[in-house]
């Protein structure tokens, strides 16, 4: 079915298609129009010679001009008799077997197909001429032989084009799509390559790797970017690590140990936003795939409802889980359980005091809550990085949760659906095969 | 311990220097990576704690050099990148235990106390005790004072990672990582939450606390 979708294939076929359309209307014009000249030529030439014989007067005369035309032409182009009285001048001899008979009274079949007849009466005298009609039926031949020797042969060699063009055109576009495919997927060090430089195809292919060329360059920057600036602003965040953990052990009053406690809250929640924006960054770049493997989310999911378990429990709130056995599939098990921890715990910050469910249903894991869910038309909000709904702002979290979440689905190739479990929010990841 | 510490940083150096001095063990620090490797290739120690970003040779070189000529030292690979391939990436150059910065100190102590103190694989005991509490690992069967205490998996294994590695502190994310395979910090108090059921059932309803809370670093059973 794809190969019917290849755009030079189907423009080779409609241009074959309508190359034979024109081709065969113009023929078949062509055809008419001269069949039309050649009928009225020879209507013309039997009138010529009525009107001739009709010019001259006398009998004898017009007898002996009728012989002579007559014996100019030949038989199968025209034929003629002229009965003045009882004299009678005509190849009636010379006619072939069966063709008039002899009082011409009749006229049998093939002569009304083979020749254009016409009877006068001269006064005195009766005329029937009849020009032939051969020069119509040799057309038609020579139209049947422009058919075979033109049109089929061009239709030969057009659709034989059509098929190395559409084959070498095939190719490229595949070798394009592939090349955007894999560089969709993260890995930026793709390229087409270009061995037909002169077509518009290879325009494009060049074209693509220069932006691929551009893309890596500036991810390959961003990258280092995002390394210095880590290392940059983690060494003067570890320093403040040290300070505050120097202080906590030094003699304190009551209410600096606070300020000093949520100085360290302060610093831990630096760190963990840091830390994720620069996460998702690096999955957002594909990087993680490296490591991917045989992972069951079935017990996953079990696995991390488990450790959740106590603490929603602490909260007053029933973890609930149900799978319906093992779902494999290729992946990060850090990254998967992370994103399955961080849907919990989205639940348990933003819906507090619901219950959650987990379930995997075919190939996709469900995460449910009973809060107040997310409104229709901010749900691809949330799951930009930082996005935090206005009646969130009060409630503790970094705002990447989601937006972690949907970069590794993204990396796992799963789509993400934000619903509505009515109420409450419901997160539907699918799996691909 | 004789422990060798590769860190550029002077701050964060001293500090991890100064504490574990203060631990009673004997440090070396060195700033650059060629002479930490130098250091590394020549002397002896028990634990090294190499900075992944150190000036001259990085840490990942050193790593790798010192895995080639197979130097058995294990190594705790400090970082201050913490990406998502970092840990599997200075797991697979040969670091024995990992840490972002920034870091508590008392997470750093506890770790290079775990490295250093590895368990002979050969040992392998059927029955863990401390105090009056048995555990048979056979039968899976926890006793305190004589009796019979229901634990469910996980408290069983969470109460397992501490008996074996009884006297020594662990932190939060190490027993995250030890007991539930988890490499990321959860923001829910998931671990405060295992234990204090653990203790319900083990600490409660005795007199003798048998599971202590290290403060600001972790948890440990005493040997």
């Amino acid at each position: 079915m794809k190969t019917l979708r290849s755009t030079p294939l189907r423009l080779s076929v409609l241009l074959i298609a309508v190359f034979t359309l024109f081709m065969s209307v113009g023929l078949a014009m062509a055809f008419w129009v001269m069949r039309d000249a050649l009928a009225a030529d020879i209507t013309l030439r039997a009138e010529q010679v009525i009107e001739d014989l009709r010019a001259i007067p006398e009998p004898e005369e017009r007898l002996e001009r009728a012989h002579e035309i007559i014996s100019a032409a030949d038989p199968r182009a025209m034929l003629l008799r002229l009965t003045i009285g009882d004299q009678t001048v005509g190849s009636v001899s010379d006619l072939p077997e069966g063709i008039i008979d002899a009082d011409a009274t009749a006229l049998p079949e093939p002569i009304a197909d083979s020749y254009l007849v016409r009877r006068a009466d001269l006064a005195p005298g009766a005329l029937l001429v009849a020009v032939g009609r051969d020069s119509v039926a040799e057309l038609s031949e020579t139209f049947v032989a422009i058919l075979g020797f033109a049109l089929l042969p061009a239709l030969m060699l057009t659709s034989a084009i059509g098929i190395v063009v559409v084959r070498r055109t095939s190719a490229r576009v595949e070798a394009i799509r592939g090349t955007l495919h894999t560089l969709a997927g993260g890995t930026l060090t793709a390229r087409v390559g270009s061995p037909h430089p002169d077509t518009d195809l290879g325009d494009i292919s060049r074209d693509l790797d220069r932006m691929a060329e551009a893309q890596e360059a500036a991810t390959g920057a961003l990258r280092q970017i995002g390394a210095d600036i880590a290392h940059d602003l983690k060494t003067p965040i570890q320093r403040l690590a040290v300070r505050l953990e120097a202080l906590g052990d030094t003699d304190l009053p009551e209410d600096a140990r606070d300020q000093l406690d949520q100085a360290r809250t302060e610093t831990a929640q630096i760190i963990d936003t840091f830390q994720s924006l620069l996460q998702i960054a690096q999955l957002e770049g594909g990087q993680g795939r490296d490591t991917f493997g045989p992972v069951d989310l079935g017990a996953l999911v079990a696995d991390m409802a488990e450790i959740y378990d106590a603490s929603a429990e602490d909260a007053g709130i029933h973890l609930t889980h149900a799978l319906n056995g093992p779902l494999p599939v290729t992946g990060d098990r850090n990254l998967l359980s992370r994103l399955i921890a961080n849907l919990i715990e989205n639940a348990l910050r933003h819906a507090a005091g619901t219950d959650i469910h987990l379930a995997v249903i075919g190939r996709t894991l469900i995460v449910r809550d009973g809060g107040a869910g997310i409104p229709a038309n901010q749900r691809d909000v949330v799951l930009r990085r930082l996005a935090r709904l206005e009646a969130s702002r009060s409630t503790p979290g970094s705002g990447l949760g989601l937006a972690m979440v949907k970069a590794i689905a993204d990396l796992h190739g799963a789509p993400l659906a934000l619903g509505d479990a009515s109420p409450g929010l419901e997160v539907r990841i699918a799996f691909p095969d | 311990m004789h422990i060798l510490v590769i860190e550029d940083d002077p701050t964060t150096g001293d500090y991890i220097a100064s504490g574990l001095r203060a631990e009673g063990h004997v440090v070396d620090l060195l700033d650059n990576g060629r002479d930490g490797l130098m250091q590394a290739m020549t002397g002896s120690y028990d634990v090294m704690v190499l900075d992944r970003m150190v000036p001259e040779v990085d840490g990942m070189s050193i790593l790798r050099t010192l895995r080639a000529s197979k130097k058995p030292v294990p190594v705790l690979l400090l970082t201050a990148l913490g990406g998502v391939d970092d840990r599997i990436e200075g797991l697979n150059a040969g670091a024995d235990d990992y840490l972002t910065k920034p870091f508590a100190f008392g997470e750093l102590s506890a770790r290079l106390t775990a490295l250093s103190r590895r368990p002979p694989p050969s040992d392998e005991p059927t029955i863990l005790k401390a105090l009056d509490l048995e555990m048979n690992l056979l039968t899976r069967k926890v006793t305190r004072g004589g009796q019979t205490i229901d634990l469910q998996p996980r408290e069983f294994a969470l109460l397992e990672h501490l008996l074996r590695r009884k006297g020594r502190v662990q932190t939060r994310t190490m027993l995250l990582e030890g007991v539930w395979d988890i490499h990321f910090d959860p923001q829910t108090n998931v671990v405060e939450s295992h234990m204090s059921r653990l203790r319900t059932k083990v600490d409660k309803p005795f007199e003798v606390t048998l599971i202590e809370t290290v403060r600001g670093s972790g948890y440990r059973i005493a040997e």
